[in-house]
């Protein structure tokens, strides 16, 4: 009794919380975007390298928040860069998952308004979406914890059902050759899918919530590697339903993959409202843990309460998530995001890590 | 009785007012306390040939007046020999009579008059002797309890016929009796500040985490109200969190269910006066098991598991899914299915919402009329609801055939879950779930689950996540969820309990 | 107090101005079928009180087939009370989804294509206008199924979606043949909107299943012949060439091969069990050349002529006259997709681009052309694994 009541997430639960971080709005237009760079239907390799460099950044992190065991980045920055050096990066952070909060609420709000319920204002989908995660909040990071092992094992078994009831519409072919014009367009691949990882940053935040944080890398890897077999399936089986070509001109090629087959003789014939109904799960899940961190942010560098912070920011995320105009102007601040994922957990942790290490010998 | 309270049964009366010994003063004082009540009775007797002056306090009813005839009175008036008076003189007055006359097993005694009072109150005979400053009680109480029955709420095809009675006394033994165990421990707790009731807490010590008895047993202390009439009374003053539609507490009317959960691990309160006893923490999946799915062989236990969960499921959703379907996702279903429901709906008047509202709230009322009447003109209100209500609706076109199948499979859902009140919860928020899809289609009925699963992962019952073993995630746990695994592979009692002996078998 | 006061108003502010998108589904015109004709102005201007002239001048016609949900007989109702099940609607115009909205002049319930079973278009129209621009909106709304089949008739659209039949929905009638795959070498694989897109994009030439219709009748025959560049029709293929194509391809799963043996009188069916189709592209220096093997399996289905010679004679003679007969397909169907129309539809250039993808890389943009000349080698394995019963008189 004493140990669950404790504010404390398990291993299991901080895997949880990496996957779902990272399944988001990628798993819709990742295909589009990785076969329009990459042209062939080697993408799946893309993935596969790209999974690789992205666990080896969330290696990076885990270690460097292992230096502040019970510190998350927020605390131990100042200690690490200095007070006001340290207070930059950390509202830095907070920004970035604020928008990033309220981009992946945002393309909620476009798909749903655009496959099932056309002429809804976009408002009045995002609103009670907001009003949900924020009751979710409330309960801190344990219950956000709960909530996602309790959608994960629905994910992934409606997520492999409907794909693999798209067998029919699959054509091998499309999927060949391997390597037909060499490596260098996988490698033209590696950029737009190395940001279909973005979240991975999560772990800095979560180590100081772990029951066991010697387990983080542990964690990290697991927690990235089931989003690679998610990502490996998805862009196999879009590709090979819709064909290179035909992935390109689709919007939501994934949903497509759906679509585009019907299952006689059950209940139902069609399936996309199962895939839309874990795809919305997990973008709350993410949409969650993006809220989390970045009042997490507001209130430890801050020191404000809690439950202030957390309504305080709702109508934040409301209005940046209204912004873009245009579905373009949307995807547009999604490549942003991914610049600023570059530099904030791509190039920044290494230098942080051997940093801490440094001053950890100098003790 | 005696935690020591002492509260004045009737106003006007300085509190622990002592006895004196004084014959006269006792009686009357006594008898002041008493004036009101015409069910109390007095026998006033001289003890054998001590010449000293007796008085027998007890309530016509509640005493036992066979045991009252034969083992006091007549063995305080048969004659005393010379031996006996030795021993008088010996030990005392008092002692003589509770070490050899007063042939009864329970003997206490009191030396203030409010607790005698009380406990004439309570049924027991309370004797005042001349010159003694003590009242010997006598628990000669004889407690009108029917038979033991077939628990009503909750029959079984396999399994024990019993069930727990309104005597607490008798539960208390069917409880000893069912499951013989030295380490069986029961707690006696007095309850209700103005009219006292008997509460019993009861686990096994060795198994039970002592955290959590010490928990529950601080939490009935606390209660404060004047009187309990009821075991869900206790349930609401107790639970962990109030603002929630699912109950955090068990109520059963089976011995064999309680057993089953204090051997697990789990604390059980019982209270006098009803059958329902409350078992503590509780999590959701417990609510859908039946002590039957341990009783079948493992396959069809798990089966009929699986089969409740998904009745559940039904009984939450099923109209809110097919409204929105038929009012907002109409792609979404099969195109034979979309034309039949379509060409089912012609001239139907209302939108899919309202009509699933109108015929759930029809089923609603069916449900408790036909609960409420005596019981021979039950099955009539159902002929009356089901078949005409259901075939005349339909006849007069205003609401569909589809939404009478899906209305009745809803309700044949929701009285297949195996705990009433569970039943219930999930009936309201089938409303909300109704509410959510006639706004926002399919979306609402995921923002409805997200939130309804937000709120579940937050809930505990005394500590213990309401969600567990699927979150936090216990694979041990998880061979009793929604599949049971073989009573052979159930080696460890749930871990979530934190038991002291985590072993169950090998 | 507060949050009761925020909860009630967030509620009741929903519930007051909710069900944006709901819409009852018997309220909706279930589309189930689309034909696009030429444009008829006279025959379909319903009278309108002016005529607007189109200002791109280009016309044609869309029927809309929507379910009769009034007359699909349900449950207690009786069946059968004569009327169609389906209503046809036709409008003139110059884009597809200024049509949609002509409707809606004329009739109460919106149209509704999500449930869109097939698109049928009229071979006259293709030959002229592409297939990318017919369907471009079909392709870029969300309303409609990717599952949707594109079907061409050399006749007129609209007639394939009238049937003679009330108590049948044409298009459900045209998407069943569809899947009667199985059991004809002379059907394709049909053409989902998900496929069609890839081979719109692909620059692929194509074939589209041909449907014809006789007085209330539909019958698929033969395909249309699409040119990957230009997306439009260059002709048809009759139901025997399809057979020689379906076999190329792989999309034959199953169907009947009839020979004689010599005479008239002496028919045997074979029936195709399994039938396997292996492309194998070679290229010697920058010369492209193909060999196609063919191996079927099945069995000896119907015997006309009782011969006296022992089964395992019949077979072999049987055997030889089954492969002369679907090398004579081959034949055709080689002659008129290299020769006739000078289209890759058989799929050659799709084993090129897995086999050899840098020779491919270089003709890719001209293959067609290129197709028409590459040498073609093919090659048929038939094997009868069972023929029913010894014949008596052997």
């Amino acid at each position: 009794m004493i140990t669950h009541s404790s504010n404390k997430i398990s291993t299991v639960q901080a895997v949880l919380i990496v996957t779902n971080f990272i399944l988001a709005s990628g798993i819709l237009t990742l295909p589009r975007k990785a076969a329009e760079a990459v042209k062939t239907p080697d993408v799946w390799i893309s993935i596969i390298i790209s999974g690789g460099i992205a666990i080896l950044l969330g290696i990076i992190m885990a270690k460097l928040s292992q230096c502040y065991p019970d510190k998350t980045f927020y605390e131990y920055s100042a200690k690490l860069m200095g007070k006001w050096l340290g207070m930059a990066v950390s509202i830095c952070f907070v920004i970035y998952f604020c928008i990033l909060s309220a981009y992946e609420v945002r393309i909620m709000a476009e798909v749903t308004g655009y496959l099932i319920l056309e002429g809804t204002p976009s408002w009045a989908i995002t609103i009670p979406f907001l009003w949900v995660g924020y009751y979710l909040l409330i309960g801190g990071i344990t219950s956000i914890a709960r909530l996602f092992e309790v959608i994960f094992p629905i994910t992934i078994i409606v997520f492999l059902l409907v794909i693999a009831m798209s067998k029919e519409t699959l054509q091998l072919n499309n999927l060949r050759p391997v390597l037909g014009l060499g490596f260098s367009p996988v490698l033209k691949g590696l950029k737009p899918t190395i940001l279909s990882f973005i979240g991975i940053e999560i772990i800095l935040f979560i180590v100081a919530f772990m029951e066991k944080p010697k387990r983080a890398v542990r964690a990290v890897t697991i927690g990235s590697l089931i989003p690679i077999f998610f990502y490996i399936i998805i862009l196999l089986t879009v590709i090979a339903a819709l064909s290179v070509n035909g992935v390109v001109h689709r919007t939501w090629p994934t949903l497509d993959l759906i679509r585009g087959y019907e299952i006689k003789g059950l209940l139902f014939e069609r399936f996309e409202s199962f895939l839309l109904i874990i795809w919305t799960m997990q973008i709350f899940a993410t949409f969650v843990i993006t809220y989390f961190a970045a009042s997490l942010g507001i209130f430890q560098v801050f020191k404000v309460k809690e439950r202030k912070v957390f309504l305080g920011l709702l109508p934040v995320l409301f209005f940046i998530s209204m912004i873009p105009k245009t579905l373009d102007e949307v995807f547009m601040i999604g490549d942003m995001l991914g610049k600023a994922a570059v530099i904030l957990c791509g190039v920044l942790p290494l230098p942080l890590l051997i940093l801490a290490k440094w001053k950890g010998r100098m003790k | 009785m005696g935690n020591g309270e002492k509260k004045k049964p009737i106003q006007g009366q300085s509190k622990a007012l002592r006895l004196t010994g004084v014959f006269q003063d006792d009686i009357a004082h006594i008898q002041q306390l008493l004036e009101e009540n015409s069910d109390v009775l007095y026998r006033n007797f001289r003890l054998s040939n001590t010449n000293k002056r007796a008085g027998l306090f007890l309530i016509d009813g509640l005493a036992d007046k066979e045991l009252v005839d034969k083992f006091i009175l007549r063995s305080l008036m048969a004659p005393f020999s010379e031996e006996d008076h030795e021993l008088i003189e010996q030990e005392g007055l008092k002692n003589y009579l509770k070490n050899t006359v007063l042939s009864i097993g329970e003997v206490k005694e009191t030396n203030t008059l409010s607790n005698a009072v009380n406990e004439i109150l309570d049924g027991m005979a309370v004797l005042i002797i001349e010159s003694v400053t003590e009242a010997i009680i006598l628990g000669i109480k004889k407690v009108k309890s029917r038979s033991l029955e077939e628990p009503i709420s909750e029959p079984l095809v396999r399994g024990p016929r019993i069930g727990f009675t309104e005597a607490l006394k008798d539960n208390t033994a069917i409880l000893r009796n069912q499951g013989q165990n030295e380490d069986l421990v029961m707690i006696n707790k007095t309850v209700g500040k103005r009219t006292k009731k008997k509460a019993v807490i009861t686990y096994i010590k060795g198994v039970a985490d002592q955290n959590l008895v010490d928990e529950i047993v601080k939490r009935i202390d606390r209660i404060e109200i004047d009187f309990l009439p009821e075991s869900g009374y206790i349930e609401q003053m107790i639970e962990d969190n109030y603002i929630t539609p699912f109950p955090q507490i068990q109520n059963t009317e089976r011995p064999d269910r309680v057993i089953g959960a204090l051997a697990e691990g789990r604390v059980a309160i019982l209270l006098d006066g009803t059958p329902y006893v409350l078992i503590a923490p509780v999590t959701f999946s417990m609510l859908l098991q039946s002590p039957e799915d341990y009783y079948e062989r493992w396959m069809p236990g798990s089966l009929i598991r699986v089969l409740r969960f998904l009745a559940a499921f039904i009984s939450l959703y099923g109209p809110s899914i097919y409204i929105s379907f038929i009012s907002f996702h109409p792609g979404l279903i099969p195109t034979k299915l979309a034309i039949s429901i379509a060409s089912s709906r012609v001239g139907v008047p209302f939108p899919a919402f309202l009509e699933a509202l109108l015929m759930e709230i029809a089923i609603e009322i069916l449900r408790e009329a036909g609960l409420r009447l005596p019981k021979p003109i039950g099955p009539a209100i159902g002929i009356v609801g089901g078949l005409i209500i259901g075939e005349a609706a339909v006849t007069a076109g205003i609401v569909s055939p589809f939404m009478v199948i899906v209305v009745a499979l809803t309700a044949i859902s929701s009285f297949a879950i195996p705990q009433y009140s569970v039943g219930i919860t999930l009936r309201m928020l089938r409303f909300i779930s109704m509410f959510a899809a006639a706004v926002f289609g399919l979306y609402g009925v995921i923002l409805f689950t997200l939130l309804l699963l937000s709120h579940l992962v937050r809930l505990k019952s005394f500590g213990v996540p309401y969600m567990s073993p699927w979150t936090p995630l216990s694979i041990k746990d998880l061979k009793d969820f929604v599949l049971r695994a073989p009573v052979f592979k159930m080696k460890r009692r749930p871990m979530m309990l934190d038991t002291k002996d985590v072993r169950r078998k090998g | 107090m507060k949050k009761t006061f925020l909860l009630t108003f967030l509620c009741s502010s929903f519930l007051l101005s909710g069900c944006w998108s709901s819409r009852e589904i018997e309220e909706l015109g279930l589309n189930v079928g689309i034909a696009l004709d030429k444009g008829d102005k006279v025959a379909e201007n319903m009278g309108r009180v002016e005529e607007t002239p189109d200002s791109s001048g280009f016309l044609f016609t869309n029927t809309y087939q929507y379910v009769n949900i009034s007359a699909v007989p349900s449950g207690s109702k009786d069946g059968g009370s004569g009327q169609k099940q389906y209503v046809n609607i036709s409008e003139v115009g110059g884009t597809n989804h200024q049509i949609i909205r002509e409707v809606s002049l004329r009739e109460e319930n919106p149209i509704m294509f999500q449930h869109t079973k097939v698109i049928v278009v009229s071979g006259d129209l293709l030959k002229d206008t592409s297939m990318r621009k017919l369907l471009d909106l079909f392709l870029r709304d969300n309303e409609m199924r990717l599952s949707c089949i594109v079907l061409v008739t050399k006749g007129s659209a609209k007639e394939v979606l009238n049937l003679k039949d009330p108590s049948v929905i044409p298009s459900l009638r045209l998407v069943g043949i569809g899947d009667n795959v199985y059991r004809s070498t002379k059907i394709l694989k049909p053409m989902t909107l998900t496929r069609l897109q890839g081979n719109i994009y692909s620059n692929n030439s194509y074939l589209i299943q041909n449907v014809v219709s006789k007085s209330g009748e539909v019958r698929f025959s033969g395909a249309a012949v699409f040119s990957g560049k230009t997306n439009k029709l260059i002709g048809y293929l009759k139901e025997e060439d399809l057979t020689g194509v379906t076999m190329i391809t792989g999309e034959a799963k199953g169907g009947i091969i009839k020979v004689n043996e010599g005479k008239k009188g002496r028919q045997r069916d074979f029936e195709i069990k399994t039938i396997k189709s292996t492309i194998t592209p070679k290229v010697l220096n920058g010369k492209i050349s193909f060999h196609i093997n063919i191996a079927a399996q099945g069995r000896l289905s119907e015997n006309w002529f009782l011969s006296h010679r022992p089964i395992n004679q019949v077979l072999t003679q049987s055997e030889k006259e089954i492969k002369k007969s679907m090398e004579q397909r081959l034949t055709q169907a080689l002659k008129m997709t290299q020769k006739k129309y000078k289209a890759d539809v058989i799929g050659l250039g799709e084993r090129l681009r897995i086999k050899y993808p840098r020779t491919w890389e270089k003709v890719k943009s001209n293959w067609d052309s290129t197709f028409a000349n590459v040498p073609v080698t093919y090659s048929v394995e038939v094997n009868i694994t069972d023929y029913g019963y010894n014949d008596p008189k052997s």
